[in-house]
């Protein structure tokens, strides 16, 4: 029974000199991690096209529609106003309104032009033209006029 | 004068001694030394053949990113930091699950990794090839939130995954 107790002993020290004692730490081939991030409510459009009429006659009479492209890249449902700048011309006399969104004429004040427009998904655009027209009132002098429109977006959810 | 007790026990250390160099154990003659002998001759003939390959890593660190616009713009970097314990070398593979969060609709490739800012699937990706014993390895995190994206909180886990260089 010594004897035995002994050879036990020094088995254990062997196996302990020789390095091949098992390994009892928790060991995996795979770990985890995890990862979280929030998502902000955003607002933005992007804006395409620049409306380029030519030369009309002052004849009071509705041009063809210019579209201009309305993208929303928000996240949530928006609400797209539009407004434009009083025409830059040397010695016009051309009203702003004689620029129209669809038959809406236009204003230096916001008006609302698209009163509810679908969030995108990531997998899908939402977009949607707005006409732009002119309609030369009588009267007008000949001369080149340009103007910029502003397009602004809101939450509108 | 010693006990035979202390003279066996000699014996026995003297014999596991010349055990951890060249074991040949035929002059035994005791059983119970021989036997001794035996069991250390088979760990010290060749002692890498008791080494098994291991393969085990440890993941450090979670990815926590924050409030993001969905403006599809690429986030900071968050690094994951993945070492071997591994006696071999390995490569390592990343997956994750699906994001968990209500009603989101943000797709898992948002989820990007490497300087490459390959997107995360479910599906195994390379991510590390040829990790050495013993070292360890940064690997980057970015979400690039797409357009559209809804404004929600999303969350998932990602799993590496070692293999032995084969």
């Amino acid at each position: 029974m010594e004897s035995l107790k002994k050879i036990v002993v020094f088995v254990f020290g062997l196996v302990m000199v020789l390095g091949v004692t098992p390994a009892f730490a928790d060991s995996s081939p795979s770990g985890t991690n995890g990862v979280t991030v929030g998502v902000s409510p955003s607002v933005s459009i992007v804006v395409s096209n620049n409306a380029d009429f030519g030369s009309l006659a002052a004849n009071n009479i509705l041009s063809d529609a210019q579209p201009i492209n309305i993208a929303s890249t928000s996240n949530v449902p928006i609400v797209v106003n539009v407004k434009a700048a009083d025409w830059t011309s040397i010695g016009g006399n051309m009203p702003l309104s004689a620029l129209l969104w669809g038959t809406t004429p236009m204003t230096t004040n916001n008006a609302v032009a698209i009163a509810n427009m679908t969030a995108p998904t990531p997998t899908t655009t939402s977009a949607q033209d707005v006409n732009l027209k002119m309609k030369v009132p009588f009267g007008s002098l000949p001369g080149a006029y340009n103007t910029t429109v502003t397009w602004t977006a809101s939450d509108a959810s | 004068m010693l006990s035979r007790s202390y003279l066996k026990t000699a014996g026995i250390l003297a014999l596991i001694l010349i055990s951890l160099t060249t074991i040949t154990g035929t002059n035994i003659s005791d059983p119970l030394l021989k036997n001794v002998i035996v069991s250390v001759s088979k760990m010290s003939n060749s002692p890498q053949d008791n080494v098994n390959d291991s393969v085990s890593i440890v993941v450090t660190g979670n990815a926590t990113f924050g409030t993001l616009a969905a403006d599809n713009i690429l986030s900071s970097p968050q690094p994951i930091n993945i070492k071997s314990t591994s006696n071999v070398p390995v490569n390592i593979d990343v997956k994750a699950l699906n994001w968990t969060s209500t009603n989101g609709n943000m797709p898992l490739s948002s989820l990007k990794f490497a300087s490459s800012h390959r997107a995360m699937t479910t599906d195994d990706q390379n991510a590390i090839t040829n990790l050495e014993p013993s070292s360890a390895q940064d690997v980057n995190l970015y979400i690039q939130v797409p357009f559209g994206s809804l404004p929600k909180s999303y969350s998932t886990t990602i799993t590496w995954t070692a293999s032995q260089v084969t």
